[in-house]
């Protein structure tokens, strides 16, 4: 056990060097920042200077080099264009981005796994093809659109929820949430509903097709044999064998929606970690592009452990392996 | 469950009293990367600061400099400006504003790492003369030295020194400074809060010095940074802002049907061009071993086989005019009497490109920039097929920002595109230095993309740096420009509309440097 820990350990190590090394080429070919940062009558001395003070001059496999020694002792250097300190910067957009996400797989767990359940053992037809329908269309609008949409109606006819922002926060520290007040809950609905309608088509479809598969066993004919009551049959025994697959899957887009939410924050002005992605990206603020990926590639590679450690304890027949 | 009704009633008594201010939600595209005056060069972070800080003097909402912070200046000689403070002016902390904030913050805005030094040039530092006098050195005699100065902000000496914030930020600092977040003006607003991305609140500054004089009545700002067009639209249809200065042309027809909005449009002070490359080879490939485009006649021609009537009335929406001339007629030295002639004329453009020998037309490499001017995409194209017509094939390449900078930069390209407001200086001297005089790499024509050289136009452009007399000085500027409009090294297109959208109950002047000047600001309550 310890063994295999430590070989994942390392694997993560590499894996993560490779990323940055990969995102810190790319960013050679996204411009010079030098232009957004100064005003038109700087001078070409002036740029020059400023060039050399950045090392954008420097060759890039020592630019990537210092890069990794700073990050290394926790310094992720300054944003080019906030001009404050990236590992703050990223520590202050991360609660909001945790907690669309977290709000949005409630919330897709919610409806999803009673639509699921549902959709498995409902005999009305009319309505079954209505909510597979409904399902198709989730999955295949685009996000933005999905977005967009919600806005028209929630916000401008109907006027119930904000369209943008997160409404007030609480500060504790590095940590702050949204989530104690009316406004913050008011203002997280519509984005985390727009996140979470693909992974609720997800949920319904996977459970509905677990539960199908365990609704034809043999202990469940048993069981009904045995006259038990309905609800007992489809939640106490049917669910429960049919959860597993699902957890797993949920476990693994929780990495995916952190990493495309995007779309999402950019829709809604989320003041989240995608947000400052995408305006890191247009002002070539690349010691926040390099964080970010690094950040969600760290994200993405702990889960992924995590499963795959979970694995290991639940399914006794990976330790022999 | 009573005893929670009354305090409950209570509380929503006091909320409706606090809403009973006068709150103006104002929605921009962008946020303000740092709130620090002297870091980061752009028209809009000065549009905020402007609320909490203020200079010695500044421009009023009809575009006149007037006097702030300080109530007369004078030339004492020709480098030295002495300018004779406001007296009993405090900062929002509550320090007092004197001659030593002066010499602190002109040293501020000059020191090296400044980011916006280069707005200052001609400043080389301050002196006091007694508590409420300074003098003001400049490097050189020179005529511009008051509209530079107008961008200069005042802060507070003590303030700077108890947090270490005497430099401004910047990269080579390695940390964030303090004025980053943090503010302390003499400005009309003071901020409350920032959250960055998220949103600014401003307050009313309870003892600023022109309280009484002011004609606004605006107690608080909220300040919104939405990036998504689309988004930011929904909010002005769901009333949630009062004031949105970036809105995009295509969805004005919409908004004006709203009644309780109204839209303000105008053109603003900045002309968009095309450049013409003026070196001795094209990108695209020579014609017979020469650069069409240096033949003044194949300038003209291309200028008039574009139809920029048609693409100011469908592009940009019938929003804004055609440029004729390279200045706003706002910006002194603007000569409406020397404008371009050079209407639509295809036939004649045909005729012109065959007198000069390229009747079987050319190939032209051209770059286009997204985002950076309004609508530049689509009429990039418009150019791109009033060119075919003519048989002029120019192939068209879109860019974002940070790429177009490097091509431009190093001339890899035949047309480029290019927007000139000549801010924050308001004067033509901006758009002579930069893209009409010789570029010489030292300062020189740092934007003069066609690398277009002209020794008179240099000659009178130098000239006219240490002119003290303005009426001198705006007279061989005027000169100048008219030359290099004949020269035609770039081909003005039309004027940048400004577009706002306000509450009907919001009474606010739009002016063409688009700068939003809250502090005149009215709202009516009903």
């Amino acid at each position: 056990m310890v063994s295999y820990i430590i070989k994942r350990l390392l694997q993560m190590i590499g894996l993560m060097l490779a990323v940055a090394f990969i995102s810190f080429s790319m960013f050679q070919y996204l411009g010079d920042p030098i232009n957004n940062m100064l005003p038109e009558s700087a001078t070409q001395q002036e740029r020059n200077d400023l060039r050399m003070k950045l090392g954008l001059g420097d060759p890039m496999l020592t630019q990537f080099g210092h890069f990794i020694v700073r990050i290394c002792h926790g310094d992720f250097g300054i944003s080019y264009y906030n001009q404050v300190d990236v590992f703050h910067l990223i520590m202050e957009r991360l609660p909001a981005t945790l907690e669309l996400v977290i709000v949005a797989v409630a919330i897709s767990l919610l409806v999803g796994f009673p639509l699921g359940v549902w959709s498995a053992i409902s005999k009305n037809r009319l309505l079954l093809g209505l909510v597979q329908l409904l399902s198709l269309i989730g999955v295949s609008l685009p996000s933005f659109l999905i977005g967009i949409l919600l806005i028209i109606v929630f916000s401008v006819y109907l006027g119930i929820f904000p369209s943008s922002g997160r409404g007030a926060t609480t500060h504790f520290g590095l940590w702050s949430t949204g989530l104690l007040s009316i406004g913050g809950w008011k203002s997280i609905v519509l984005p985390a509903l727009s996140l979470s309608l693909f992974m609720i088509t997800l949920i319904m479809r996977l459970v509905r097709s677990e539960m199908l598969e365990v609704m034809r066993t043999d202990y469940i004919k048993f069981a009904k044999a045995r006259g038990l009551h309905k609800a007992s049959i489809y939640y106490r025994h049917a669910l429960r064998n049919a959860l597993l697959p699902v957890v797993t899957i949920v476990g693994l887009q929780i990495g995916g929606l952190i990493a495309f939410a995007i779309v999402t924050e950019t829709v809604f002005q989320w003041p989240g970690m995608g947000l400052l992605f995408i305006q890191a990206i247009n002002n070539v603020d690349i010691p926040v592009i390099s964080a970010y990926l690094i950040f969600i590639a760290l994200i993405f590679i702990v889960i992924n452990t995590l499963v795959d450690l979970l694995y290991y304890l639940i399914d006794p027949r990976m330790k022999k392996s | 469950m009573k005893k929670y009704v009354l305090p409950l009633l209570l509380t929503c008594i006091a909320t409706q009293a606090a809403e009973a201010e006068n709150i103006v939600r104002w929605a921009v595209a962008a946020d303000i990367p740092t709130l620090d005056p002297d870091a980061f060069a752009s028209t809009t972070a000065l549009t905020f600061q402007n609320h909490i800080y203020e200079a010695l003097l500044q421009r009023d909402n009809d575009l006149k400099l007037q006097p702030t912070l300080a109530t007369r200046w004078e030339f004492i000689n020709d480098t030295t400006l002495r300018f004779y403070l406001r007296q009993g002016v405090k900062f929002q902390n509550g320090d007092d504003f004197d001659s030593s904030d002066v010499v602190a913050s002109i040293a501020r805005v000059t020191d090296p790492d400044s980011g916006i030094r280069a707005n200052a040039s001609t400043i080389k530092d301050a002196v006091a003369v007694d508590k409420y006098t300074v003098d003001i050195h400049l490097k050189q005699k020179s005529g511009i030295a008051l509209n530079e100065l107008s961008g200069v902000m005042m802060m507070d000496k003590e303030w700077m020194t108890q947090h270490n914030a005497l430099k401004p930020t910047s990269m080579s600092q390695g940390t964030e400074g303090y004025a980053t977040n943090n503010t302390n003006g003499t400005g009309p607003f003071m901020l409350v809060s920032r959250q960055r991305e998220s949103q600014m609140v401003l307050k009313k500054n309870p003892t600023w010095w022109n309280k009484d004089h002011s004609e606004g009545n605006v107690d608080q700002i909220i300040f919104k940074p939405i990036t998504s067009d689309a988004t930011r639209l929904s909010g002005i249809l769901a009333k949630e802002y009062d004031l949105v200065t970036s809105v995009p042309l295509q969805d004005i027809d919409r908004l004006r049907k709203d009644n309780t909005i109204q839209t303000l449009v105008s053109p603003s002070l900045r002309v968009d061009f095309l450049t013409f490359n003026l070196r001795d080879t094209l990108n695209a490939g020579n014609v017979d071993g020469k650069n069409p485009l240096k033949d003044l006649r194949v300038r003209q021609a291309l200028m008039m086989a574009v139809n920029r009537q048609a693409i100011s009335q469908k592009i940009m929406r019938d929003m804004t005019q055609v440029a004729n001339t390279y200045l706003a007629p706002q910006i002194p030295g603007y000569d409406a009497a020397n404008a371009i002639k050079l209407d639509y004329d295809p036939v004649k453009a045909k005729a012109l490109l065959a007198e000069a020998g390229y009747g079987k037309g050319f190939k032209l490499a051209f770059d286009c920039v997204e985002g950076s001017y309004m609508n530049a995409p689509q009429w990039c194209q418009a150019v791109q097929s009033y060119w075919a017509k003519i048989g002029v094939t120019a192939t068209l390449t879109m860019h974002t920002n940070s790429v177009y900078n490097q091509i431009t930069d190093n001339g890899k390209t035949d047309i480029a595109v290019l927007g000139w407001a000549n801010l924050p200086i308001m004067d033509a001297y901006s758009i002579s230095v930069q893209l009409l005089h010789t570029n010489d790499n030292t300062g020189f024509g740092m934007f003069n993309i066609p690398r277009y050289s002209n020794k008179q136009v240099d000659q009178l452009i130098e000239a006219s740096i240490p002119e003290l007399d303005d009426k001198k000085r705006t007279d061989m500027l005027r000169q100048e420009i008219n030359l290099a409009q004949a020269d035609l090294p770039y081909m003005p297109m039309h004027y940048e509309p400004v577009v706002w959208v306000e509450n009907k109950n919001l009474t606010l002047k739009q002016s063409p440097d688009n700068v939003v000047r809250l502090w005149y600001a009215r709202v009516n309550q009903n």
